[in-house]
């Protein structure tokens, strides 16, 4: 093992043993869970609604739970030691971020079986689903590193849960142009509109463009997140 | 003598707040280098900068030959494995054993794990190393803290406040530590309102007074240096202030001579004493 993993592989154990013993933590993580029985219904329904309890297991389980995390390290200043350490940013970020994406993957399994969302191919899946989680666990981190204290997570996170979850529902009432347009862009509805595709027969070359477009989301999620880190190892 | 700090003109500004102004002073390599000052003073502040946590507004530091706001990614990551660090504030994960704090911090430094229950001795806490954090006292976590600071051998130990939450017992303890890992080669820059603990520990210290360098110098030398001229001989006919001069000592063995002494001091100040005369303050 080079030190970089072991390194990496030092910060996922320490994650484990105290996500472990951190029973909010662990409740949040499973809020999209508990959430998903309401919305096992048999009728027909839109997209959006169907991919619903997914995208609530990605940006509660995915940006929420590792939002709390690292705020939680900033507010109890042990970041900053890790900061201080020699582990360089990439490995800190990587170990932050591991057991969190177990966390969402379980969420996301979990809530499609009691949802009953139809079933959509693997491999076009897991391309979905990589390019989401990565960038839901930036954003999450980005959000931490913003925040001074675990509380102030939900205030950050919130406005942009309700734009992510709700903005496709309610967006529409406002019958404008350019914000339904910008709505479909958001990760969420490329999520709804790929498997959309996918329910009504369209195979994987039809959805590379939502597959695109969710990756240039992780791809600039990740670097922004990287910039505030950096920019975090230093005070005022 | 080899320069390990080298700090020059700093300062640091928060808005309109003046933290640090225009301070210098050096370090030499294997010095326990004492920094003195009254609550908001700008200690904390001066050990941020020196560890690369903060970034001073103008003037350089240099540690290690290197200035520490131009450091890029190589040298920060060679700067901060080789120094060790104990803030002001406990910065342990509360939810895990002290063996796991350490276990974690020993895979990041990449030292082997037996290092725990080394410095775990060093800072008399090898019997609760299965204890959860949560449940430590203040003093016992600020020793973790330090005890975590010190796996790595670094060349420099910052302190902040090492003893400030710490029993008579444990402070000797920890000052012994200190004076041993120094002698095998640890240079120590410390903080501390404690004037005893300076004078036990340091040879150089620096008084800082809002943010100035009111005085830097040996103790020995400070207290020479601001020591009453005067001499107070206690006698079988009273107590008397004798200047250092011919007529002094001739009064002195006067007494001697006759058996009429009792006692003699010479008016030594205490750095307490030193520093309440060069900033006019009184120390909290
Ligand atoms: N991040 C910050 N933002 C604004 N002002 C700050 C900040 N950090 C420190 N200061 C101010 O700078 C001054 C020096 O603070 P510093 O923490 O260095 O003092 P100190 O000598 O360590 O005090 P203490 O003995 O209480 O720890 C204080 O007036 C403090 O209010
Ligand atoms: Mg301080």
């Amino acid at each position: 093992m080079t030190l970089a993993m072991k390194r990496v592989s030092a910060i996922i154990q320490k994650e484990w043993k105290d996500s472990s013993k951190n029973p909010v933590l662990l409740l949040t993580a499973a809020i999209p869970v508990i959430f998903a029985f309401l919305f096992r219904s048999e009728q027909s329904v839109g997209a959006s609604v169907l991919t619903m309890p997914m995208n609530m297991a990605l940006s509660i389980t995915g940006a929420f739970v590792q939002a709390m995390m690292v705020a939680e390290e900033k507010e109890k200043h042990t970041l900053r030691v890790l900061m201080l350490s020699p582990a360089k940013p990439i490995e800190v970020l990587l170990g932050k971020s591991a057991i969190s994406a177990i966390m969402t993957v379980s969420a996301v399994i979990l809530s499609i079986l009691i949802a009953n969302t139809p079933s959509i191919n693997l491999v076009s899946f897991l391309l979905l689903l990589i390019p989401n989680i990565v960038m839901y666990l930036a954003l999450g981190t980005l959000i931490g590193l913003m925040s001074r204290t675990s509380m102030e997570t939900s205030f950050l996170g919130m406005p942009l849960l309700l734009i992510f979850l709700m903005g496709p529902m309610f967006g529409a009432l406002l019958n404008s142009e350019a914000v339904n347009v910008a709505i479909g862009y958001l990760p969420t509805e490329q999520m709804a509109a790929a498997c959309d595709i996918l329910w009504n027969g369209g195979s994987l070359t039809d959805i590379w463009s939502h597959i695109g477009v969710t990756c240039i989301w992780a791809v600039a999620s990740v670097l922004l997140c990287i910039i505030v880190y950096r920019a975090k190892r230093y005070d005022a | 003598m080899e320069p390990i700090i080298e700090v020059q003109a700093l300062t640091k500004a928060f808005g309109n707040k003046q933290a640090l102004r225009q301070i210098d002073f050096t370090i030499q390599r294997g010095e326990i280098y004492g920094f003195l000052g009254p609550s908001g003073s700008g200690k904390t502040t001066t050990v941020k900068i020196l560890s690369g946590q903060m970034l001073p507004t103008t003037g350089t530091a240099r540690v290690f030959g290197v200035d520490i706001a131009k450091m890029n990614e190589v040298e920060r990551h060679r700067h901060l494995s080789r120094i060790g660090i104990l803030t002001d504030n406990s910065t342990l994960y509360d939810r895990l054993s002290i063996q796991d704090n350490l276990e974690l911090f020993c895979k990041l430094y990449n030292v082997p794990s037996s290092r725990a229950k080394e410095v775990l001795e060093q800072v008399n806490l090898a019997n609760e190393r299965q204890t959860t954090v949560k449940t430590l006292s203040k003093g016992m976590k600020q020793r973790v803290t330090l005890a975590r600071a010190l796996l790595h051998n670094p060349d420099i130990l910052f302190l902040d406040e090492p003893t400030s939450a710490l029993d008579p017992t444990n402070t000797r303890h920890i000052h012994d530590a200190l004076k041993a890992l120094n002698r095998a080669g640890t240079t120590i820059f410390l903080t501390t309102h404690d004037m005893e603990e300076a004078e036990s520990l340091c040879h150089q210290v620096a008084f800082l007074h809002q943010g100035h360098i009111a005085a830097m110098d040996t103790p020995q030398r400070l207290r020479l240096k601001y020591a009453d001229s005067t001499i107070t001989v206690t006698t079988t006919e009273g107590t008397y202030s004798v200047q250092r001069d011919d007529e002094g000592a001739r009064r002195i063995y006067d007494w001697m001579t006759t058996g009429k002494m009792v006692a003699i001091h010479s008016n030594e100040p205490t750095l307490s004493d030193i520093f309440i005369k060069v900033t006019g303050g009184i120390l909290k």
